[in-house]
Formats: structure tokens, sequence, C-alpha cells
């Protein structure tokens, strides 16, 4: 666990030049963030183009790094702004070159995405089908759950990065996790039945 | 928002560890006496465990470090500040010819080695063969708009003159010592950018092993390749001319990928490179960068 102290005192050395410094950085937050970016955008190779891309445009910035946020919040903010130019070029690129036998643009949110959630429940494990369901959600949503589930932020920090009231961020993530659940759910219906299919054990008795 | 709702949402704040120990024993005796929001529970529980991180590419943090060391040593090399005088849309570059170029140093004020394409153009302008002093003369060019060369800044450095500013391998970048001509429309703002670059931002700040050496850097956009000639004489690594909003420069075939349009590169120059009439540029090094590459 990164301690906010240890952030300001990494961050201030890494900006007074200590290579050191900046790649203990790198190690502390490279997994988090090629989480949150794999979840953005759907496919390992281009999220660790975009770690690698974060974390260049932190090296470069670290200048200006003044730490009036955390330095998570402010690596977390590099990555999400990376990760949706990613998106926003992919879906040039589509509208370009990729546009489909009907003409129809691939919704941005949607990357990557050759999945039915639902079925996937019953046939592949829970981790898969989590995932894909993930490619579904509104991206305002999926932003801030991800941000929680994989990057590990306070709802206070993933206000802090997505620029939301707490209450906004606990809403979004809320409505996120009941979309997930009715997409990995046939009928949406949340049964001790059907639940128990699917639990791994844990909650609840 | 009914009440199960309500619970709901603080279930799921619940399992973030976002309630205090009275709200979340509010939620613990709700859910202890309802069927659906027990229910919930279980599942948003059951689906936040699935989403188990993935492990790191095995390649991947050795592949940031070196991508960093790369952008540190070219910061090293090239602190400058983006020029004031150009966005990357408003001035268009095109490639020219394309000589196999030996890497070259001795870029600034270097101009024997043009083509007669270049000296054509430059029997346009007086005085080209003197670099000195150029900048005082930059506004009054003819054609172009006013070329400001006003925004660079000083890297200090030690003892290495600019013959020997190596390009580090790995860099997309070459020595070109090319002559590039910087030609603003009009309604080109003339003002510093809003935003640090990474220039500013490292200004002054690391150590640096290169001489000390004003230089600017001009953004320009590939518009597209042509191959080898420009009006009948073909352009070598040490020349490029204008026409009108269009820069051509002369760039290395080996640059790997090779350019191709749509591509961004950077012009690097220094003041002594920059030709009496303002309109012509004696650049240090061209290089390929990416367009969203924008610090935060």
């Amino acid at each position: 666990m990164v301690t906010e102290t240890d952030e300001q005192t990494l961050a201030q050395k890494a900006k007074n030049g200590d290579a050191d410094a900046f790649e203990d950085i790198v190690r502390r937050f490279e997994k988090q963030l090629y989480n949150v970016s794999l979840r953005m955008l759907g496919n390992p190779q281009d999220a660790a183009d975009a770690v690698q891309e974060t974390f260049l445009k932190a090296y470069t910035a670290l200048p200006g790094f003044r730490g009036e946020s955390k330095l998570s919040v402010w690596l977390y903010r590099i990555a999400r702004n990376v990760c949706v130019d990613a998106l926003r070029k992919r879906r040039e690129t589509v509208s370009l070159t990729n546009v489909d036998e009907e003409g129809k643009e691939l919704e941005w949110e949607i990357p990557d995405n050759r999945y039915d959630p639902a079925a996937l429940v019953e046939r592949a494990d829970l981790h898969q089908a989590v995932r894909a369901a993930i490619d579904c959600l509104p991206a305002d949503q999926k932003q801030a759950l991800i941000l929680r589930e994989f990057g590990e932020l306070s709802y206070e920090e993933i206000g802090e990065t997505l620029s939301l009231d707490i209450g906004t961020v606990k809403s979004r993530i809320f409505r996120a996790r009941k979309k997930l659940c009715a997409l990995l759910s046939p009928d949406g219906n949340f049964s001790d039945k059907q639940t128990s299919k699917r639990r791994k054990g844990g909650a609840g008795t | 928002m009914n009440e199960c709702e309500q619970i709901q949402e603080q279930i799921s704040a619940m399992l973030d560890g976002e309630l205090s120990p009275t709200e979340e024993a509010a939620v613990q005796a709700h859910i202890r006496q309802c069927n659906e929001c027990r229910a919930i529970y279980e599942v948003f529980a059951t689906v936040s465990d699935a989403m188990t991180p993935e492990s790191l590419p095995p390649d991947l943090h050795n592949r940031i470090m070196t991508a960093v060391q790369q952008r540190k040593v070219h910061k090293t090399r090239a602190k400058i500040l983006r020029s004031v005088l150009a966005t990357a849309a408003s001035v268009i570059l095109i490639v020219g010819v394309v000589f196999t170029l030996q890497p070259r140093g001795g870029g600034i004020g270097s101009s024997n080695n043009t083509s007669g394409a270049v000296q054509e153009f430059q029997s346009t302008s007086a005085g080209s063969g003197d670099n000195s002093g150029m900048q005082s003369a930059s506004n009054e060019t003819d054609g172009g708009a006013p070329f400001d060369a006003e925004a660079v800044i000083t890297e200090t450095a030690e003892e290495a003159p600019p013959e020997s500013t190596e390009i580090p391998d790995g860099l997309e970048s070459y020595h070109a010592a090319a002559t590039a001509t910087p030609m603003l429309p009009p309604e080109a703002p003339n003002e510093p950018r809003g935003e640090p670059t990474e220039g500013a931002n490292e200004a002054g700040q690391s150590d640096t092993q290169f001489n000390e050496m004003e230089l600017t850097v001009l953004e320009l956009e590939v518009l597209k390749i042509e191959p080898g000639m420009f009006q009948g004489a073909a352009l070598d690594d040490t020349t490029a001319l204008a026409v009108g909003n269009t820069v051509w420069v002369g760039y290395d075939s080996e640059l790997t990928p090779p350019l191709q349009s749509g591509d961004y590169v950077r012009v690097y120059y220094a003041d002594s490179g920059l030709t009496e009439d303002g309109q012509r540029i004696q650049a240090q090094t061209v290089e390929r960068y990416d367009k969203w590459d924008k610090a935060e």
C-alpha cells in the first residue's frame, strides 16, 4: 500500500531527476494502470501501449506536478485521458475505414466485444463474463467502476480523477454494478436460485 | 429511489469500504430481513470478487523504462520551448526527396551543401550566406508572415560542441541539417502556448551534456511524400525550401519507419540556423513525433 507521504516523496525525488524514484513510481502503479487501461480499452496490446504512454506523459509533465492532487490521482487522470484519446482515435479509424456492412459505426464504449455476457455466464468462467460485461457499460459508469475495482481508488479519489462529486461517484458505481448484474443474469432477476449458481462463496449465508 | 434501492446503493458503497460503522450497521440490519437486498449484496460481492486484476505483461516494465530513458535523453539534448510560431495545423510540410544521408553534425550555419533547387530559392533572398543575427531580421519576411523565434530557452551544458550532438539510438531522429522555411498564415497566433510543453517543463532542471545552444522547434504535418525532385532539382539533407505555406524538407530515407503523410515532424533549429530573410532554417534535427503526445 502506497501512503500519501510515500507518494509525495517519490514524486519529489523523481522531479529532481532521481531515475530510481521514477522507476519506483512505475513499479508501484504499472499493474493497476495496466488493468484500468485493459478494462477501458478491451485488449492487452492497446492497454500496454496506453500504460507506456501514460508514464511517458507523466515523466514529461512531472516537473509541473505540484502535489496538489495525490500522485495516484494524477496518474489515473493521465491514464484516463490517454484511454479516452485512444478510444477516440479508434472511433475515427472505425468511421473512416471500418464501417461495417450495414454502414453502422461501432459504439466506442464497446471495444472488442464479441461476447454475449449473458451466455458467457453459462459456459465460461465468471471472470471472463464480468470482463465482457464491463465492456458493455456506459462510458461514465464504466470509468468510475474500473477506477474503483482495478485502480483501487476511493470514491474521493475517483471524484478527483473524473472531476465529479462523491455522490455522483457513488451513484455511478452503484448503477454500473446493477447494470453488470443485469447483463450477467439472463432475465435480470436476482433470485436466490439464480445467484446460487454464480456465487463463489463468502458473501452471505 | 425507494428504500431498498437506497439500501442497495449503500450496499455498493459498503463493499467499497465507503460507509461509516453506523451506516454499515444499518445496511446489515436491512439485508438480514430483506431477501431482495440480500441477493443484491451477494451478487454485487460475487461480481466484485470476480474482477481480479490481470498480471502485467512480462516485458511491459522494461518497455516503459526504455521509452522513458529515451525520452530523457531526447529532452536533455534538445531542451526547447515549442515555438510560438506554428501549430501543426497551420504549417504543412512536404517532405521532398530522399537521399540517403550520412548522420552528420555541423548543422548550424552550414549551407555549403545545398542543392540547385535551394540555391535557386536562396537567390530570391539576400544575405543568406550570413547566418548570424538572423532573428532580428525575421520580421521582415516577404510573402510569409513574420517568424517569431522569441520563445526559445537556453540550454546550458558542458562541453560538446554542436557538431557532436549525436542522436541517441532508438530515437526516430536524425541529423537532417535541413533548411526549412516557416511560413505562417496571417491569422496564426504569435503567442506562447498556455500549456507548458515538455521543453518548458524540463527547462533548467536536469543535467545536460551538450553545448550551450538555443533551439526552437517547429511542428509540421507531413502533407505528402514526393519522390526525388522538386522543380527539377533534388533536395538533399541540407536543403529545404518554401513555397507558400508549404515547407519542403529533405529527409533521411533510412528513417524507420519511413515518413508518410499524416506523420508529424519537429524541425529543431538554432537561432544561428535562421537565415537572414527569416524564412529559412538550417535545422539541427528533424524528428517524427506523436501528435497526441501532449503533456498533461
